[in-house]
């Protein structure tokens, strides 16, 4: 399913052994896209009282001109690097190259490396509707382990 | 030695000084999203033109990078392309006529991030040299994305 994970099976093992147990957890987003093209949408993932291992995302909508930016809001680490041309701003990476879609082989697109989010930290994803053809509503859910202690 | 104890010798190997801080490294999800082409005039998108050709380069970062693949968001007909990592004198596509869809993957596609056989280092402050020639129709709307692993000094920690 993830064919990097072994190389980093060894990271993941150690972070997960901090920890006394785990449960899956899904945390799902509304993104609320007023099916207006290249509006904005700024959400963050719900709250959650425990850390956890993101390990794939969704979404339920098949539109790669949908694009979005990824920060955690605890670390401020941020997931993307935009590159504009010329007087085109890039304004995201496609949904499609982080979240499976609901209509494909494989629903849930696995990352690369599990992301860490901390105990009461969200992700603060920023939406921006494509430019031709854009979507309405839209629910983005990440899929990973709640991590016990 | 197994391949996942090989590549975190390997990790800490290349990242001693981080270690010999006491620091842990921490690795991250990384990816760089290109507008490729031409600025369309609609401020947000590229296009790129039939029988024209592209240079682009990922930016520069100062970390080490792990590229694992890359996705496209549109359909390729006819763009052939080349690619290189600008610290190696080696194009991984030497005669300029392999199609994009060999190399990336397509977002209508089972596996929307094509990875590599084995997954590319990118050493700090390097880029990725993407050159693209369209010798099909204009195409609209083109995103190309670099999918890896982002490799940094402790962030954030809790005890």
């Amino acid at each position: 399913m993830y064919p990097f994970f072994e190389l980093f099976r060894d990271y993941i093992a150690a972070i997960l052994s901090k920890y006394k147990d785990y449960r899956p957890i899904e945390l799902t987003t509304a993104i609320g896209f007023a099916g207006v093209a290249s509006e904005l949408s700024t959400v963050f993932t719900p709250p959650v009282d425990a850390d956890c291992l993101l390990v794939a995302a969704h979404v339920d909508f098949s539109n790669s001109g949908v694009v979005v930016r990824i920060e955690d809001t605890s670390s401020g680490y941020q997931w993307n690097v935009l590159q504009s041309t010329g007087t085109t701003t890039v304004q995201g990476t496609p949904v499609t190259a982080i979240a499976g879609v609901t209509t494909q082989v494989m629903p849930l697109l696995g990352l690369v490396i599990p992301f860490f989010l901390s105990r009461q930290s969200k992700l603060k994803m920023d939406f921006r509707n494509s430019a031709a053809g854009a979507t309405t509503g839209g629910l983005w859910t990440w899929a990973g382990l709640k991590l016990l202690s | 030695m197994g391949r996942a104890q090989v590549a975190v010798m390997t990790f800490l190997e290349e990242n001693k000084a981080i270690v010999q801080r006491g620091h842990v490294p921490i690795l991250l999800p990384w990816n760089e999203a290109i507008g490729v082409g031409v600025a369309s005039g609609d401020g947000v998108t590229t296009n790129l033109v039939s029988g024209f050709n592209y240079v682009h380069f990922s930016s520069p970062v100062k970390e080490w990078i792990k590229l694992y693949g890359f996705h496209i968001n549109f359909t390729p007909v006819s763009v052939v392309c080349a690619f290189s990592n600008q610290t190696e004198r080696h194009v991984w596509v030497p005669f300029f006529h392999t199609d994009l869809a060999s190399m990336a993957g397509i977002f209508t596609q089972a596996n929307p991030v094509l990875p590599f056989f084995r997954p590319i280092d990118i050493p700090p402050f390097s880029r990725i040299q993407i050159i693209l020639m369209n010798l099909g129709t204009t195409i609209t709307d083109t995103l190309i994305t670099l999918v890896g692993v982002r490799m940094r000094e402790e962030i954030a920690c809790s005890s």
